[in-house]
């Protein structure tokens, strides 16, 4: 495969949420605001690339026995200093984002990519897999979030857009909006895309 | 006999676990005593300035300066007016401009309905009165209960007077979209009851530990 085909496979074809169904809490915990998801996005996406490509760097040397201790180490590394970075220059979102920033270690995306794709490949070509499987979640969430932060405040990144004369729908900014949404999104992507059988 | 080679031996793994934990906590101390000053400093920042927001119109009235100059230069205002006390039980702020106290800052803390809050009461003089009240900390349900962090909620309570004689004041909530017919009503957050009654109890509560430690210190 080409690195362009490896990024449209794990972004696209063979997306983390839509069809692999995985990263489900987090999308559904962070998506009431398109800014929130935005950074949450970027931060899982460096985390992500980050850990394939030390993984898969170091791969020949990890022992078998040790790979997934290996693994879930450095990703808490990588996950540990984007929560910094974040308290220490966004100190804002990185209120908001509240503990699920640190809950990206717990994310099955990055496990996911580190044992099925970063300890069998190249270092180059694992890190463009994190990236697009990051990119891949992103889009997921800021889909969500587009719908959830308009409907639900009348606002895209925290600009107005509706007018005062909307009425806010508390069903979006809270949860159970979110399984709708996810649930509607992959459904049409299945059938869009995929010619699923019913 | 052959000799089985290192990579192989039981050693190998746990060696190996132990230098990866030591480089990757090693990256991650210094990382974070690099910006550990930085973290600070942004959370006293955002604190301090909350205080300033909710003093600086009283500060401004008193020294006839402008309330948006004193809130764009928060650290300035905040060293040249504002004092803790700590002779209190409650984390306390005393905002002093011309030899004159002007405001307590209370600290003061209560339970909402997920988890605890806190928030920040600005008092005059008679610390009754409440110039304004912000809630900086607390973890309700978002768009719902934490709207108690938005202005339309926050600034009913400026002006109100939390003790009535030696008692503490008994407010009442009204329907949000309701206008308030006596001093003791404030409207409520709709679908927040629970937390816009928090908010009214842990005023109610701190108010008597705060009028308490005034009488014995006196």
């Amino acid at each position: 495969m080409t690195k362009k085909e490896i990024f449209i496979v794990s972004a696209f074809r063979e997306n983390s949420v839509w069809r692999q169904i995985l990263g489900i809490c987090s999308s559904l915990a962070v998506t009431n605001l398109m800014m929130n998801s935005l950074i949450m996005g970027l931060g899982v996406t460096f985390s992500v690339a980050f850990s394939s490509l030390t993984i898969s760097a170091i791969r020949e040397y990890t022992p078998r026995s040790v790979r997934m201790m290996v693994q879930t180490l450095i990703i808490a590394a990588y996950v540990i200093v984007v929560d910094i970075f974040l308290k220490a220059n966004m100190p804002a979102i990185s209120k908001q984002l509240g503990p699920y920033v640190g809950l990206i270690i717990t994310n099955c995306i990055l496990m996911g990519r580190a044992e099925g794709f970063a300890a069998q490949n190249k270092p180059l070509d694992s890190f463009i897999d994190g990236i697009g499987s990051g990119i891949g979640y992103t889009l997921v969430l800021l889909a969500i979030a587009v719908v959830r932060e308009l409907f639900g405040f009348g606002s895209l990144f925290g600009i107005p857009i509706l007018g005062d004369w909307w009425i806010r729908w508390s069903i979006m900014v809270m949860a159970p909006s979110a399984f709708f949404l996810l649930a509607i999104l992959i459904w049409i992507i299945n059938t869009k895309y995929y010619k699923v059988k019913a | 006999m052959d000799k089985t080679p290192f990579t192989e031996t039981l050693y190998y793994p746990i060696l190996f676990m132990i230098i990866i934990s030591v480089v990757f906590v090693g990256i991650l101390a210094v990382m974070f005593r690099t910006s550990e000053a930085k973290i600070k400093a942004n959370e006293d920042n955002a604190y301090q300035l909350q205080i300033v927001k909710l003093t600086a119109k009283t500060i401004a009235s008193e020294l006839r300066l402008h309330e948006s100059d004193l809130i764009a230069n928060s650290q300035d205002t905040f060293k040249k007016y504002i004092k803790e006390d700590n002779s209190q039980s409650r984390k306390c702020f005393v905002v002093t401009a011309s030899g004159k106290e002007l405001a307590y800052c209370y600290d003061i803390g209560g339970n909402g309905l997920w988890g605890s809050m806190r928030a920040l009461v600005a008092l005059a003089p008679d610390r009754s009165t409440i110039i304004d009240l912000a809630v900086y900390s607390q973890m309700e349900t978002p768009g719902l209960g934490a709207r108690i962090e938005e202005e339309g909620f926050r600034t009913q309570f400026r002006g109100k007077k939390l003790l009535s004689g030696d008692n503490p004041t008994v407010f009442s909530l009204v329907p949000e979209r309701q206008a308030t017919t006596s001093d003791t009503q404030i409207r409520q957050i709709t679908g927040a009851t629970i937390t816009s009654n928090s908010v009214l109890r842990m005023l109610k509560d701190e108010i008597m530990i705060i009028k308490d430690q005034q009488g014995t210190a006196q």
